[in-house]
């Protein structure tokens, strides 16, 4: 995407780009930015302020919602502004763009939310947000909480009525953790919406494979592998969906 | 965050793919300084007009009033 004209000629107008490479060669001090930052891998993004403060660290990997995201940060920046300045600001508001923005823990969430009157399109943006914070905090917890106990939880969500936007970021997690348990517990309305998810997943998934076949320099044994991999993802999920489907 | 294990070897295809085999032994601080070399001298990078130096980055950021765009990236290995 970076290499892309409409990214570039879009960052020229409105952002400072900084890559932070890290290099492992010695003494070089921007190496830790990543950790610093919280992140656990390549590639990450964020939006920084002036003083490298993090204003998100959802960043789309997409133009266009990377624009909205660029939006709220300077709308963010321009309430901060005042905040600080000592102006009133609506609470709801300043609430909203926090939370959005990624810059509360599930429980501050809860908390500082609990204390504000929301109009009904808040209370709709607050509930998928703590929702998405809430999948955030079992991804990062899955190994020490396990695949079962993490599949139930998000068992339980869907069951509450708690399903996360489509095209959001957490709906691959949501899905594929529903899918496991609603298959471990014999649920058919639940495996039938995670399972044609998890099957378009599986089939791009293949299709990707079967096109690293041409100019690919690795084993071609392991693409093979993999290819086989998904082919058997995808047959098995279109038994299971039609299995559910009859009962 | 969870990786299933066809997510794993596919992502292992990919780093074969770029690398064109099994990565090599640990690099010599020269020919650490050729990769980082060779990565800020990517279209990506050159034609964006991407600073990486930090402190530069948030100079600059206040000067013009604007948002750091900010991408964790490495050089070292693909």
């Amino acid at each position: 995407m970076f290499s892309k004209e409409e990214f570039q000629t879009w960052a020229k107008e409105n952002v400072v780009l900084f890559a932070s490479i890290m290099t492992k060669i010695d003494g070089r001090q921007d190496d830790a930015l990543l950790r610093d930052y919280g992140f656990g891998g390549f590639p990450s993004m964020a939006m920084l302020d002036g003083d490298g403060e993090a204003i998100t660290k959802k960043v789309e990997r997409e133009l266009p919602a990377m624009k909205e995201t660029f939006a709220k940060c300077n709308a963010f920046l321009k309430t901060k502004a005042k905040v600080d300045a000592g102006e009133e600001v609506d609470a709801a508001k300043w609430f909203m763009m926090r939370l959005t923005l990624g810059q509360l823990s599930v429980a501050e969430a809860k908390e500082q939310g609990g204390d504000l009157e929301l109009n009904e399109a808040q209370k709709v943006e607050f509930d998928q947000a703590v929702l998405a914070l809430e999948l955030d905090d079992l991804m990062k917890n899955y190994r020490k909480v396990g695949a079962e106990a993490t599949a139930n939880a998000v068992y339980d969500m869907f069951k509450a009525g708690r399903v996360p936007a489509a095209g959001s970021s957490s709906e691959t997690f949501f899905m594929s953790m529903l899918g496991s348990a609603a298959d471990k517990k014999n649920d058919g309305d639940a495996y039938l919406v995670a399972g044609p998810f998890l099957l378009k997943q599986a089939q791009n998934m293949l299709k990707r494979i079967e096109g690293m076949r041409e100019g690919y320099k690795g084993d071609p044994k392991r693409l093979e592998t993999a290819a086989e991999q998904f082919k058997k993802q995808v047959a098995d999920i279109e038994a299971k969906l039609e299995s559910y489907k009859k009962t | 965050m969870m990786i299933k294990k066809e997510w794993l070897s596919l992502l292992s295809l990919a780093i074969g793919a770029v690398a064109g085999g099994t990565l090599q032994a640990q690099n010599s601080q020269d020919e650490l300084q050729k990769k980082y070399e060779a990565k800020v001298h990517e279209a990506w990078y050159t034609r964006g007009g991407w600073i990486d130096d930090f402190g530069a980055a948030k100079e600059r950021a206040r000067k013009e009033n604007k948002v750091v765009f900010a991408y964790f990236t490495r050089s070292y290995s693909p």
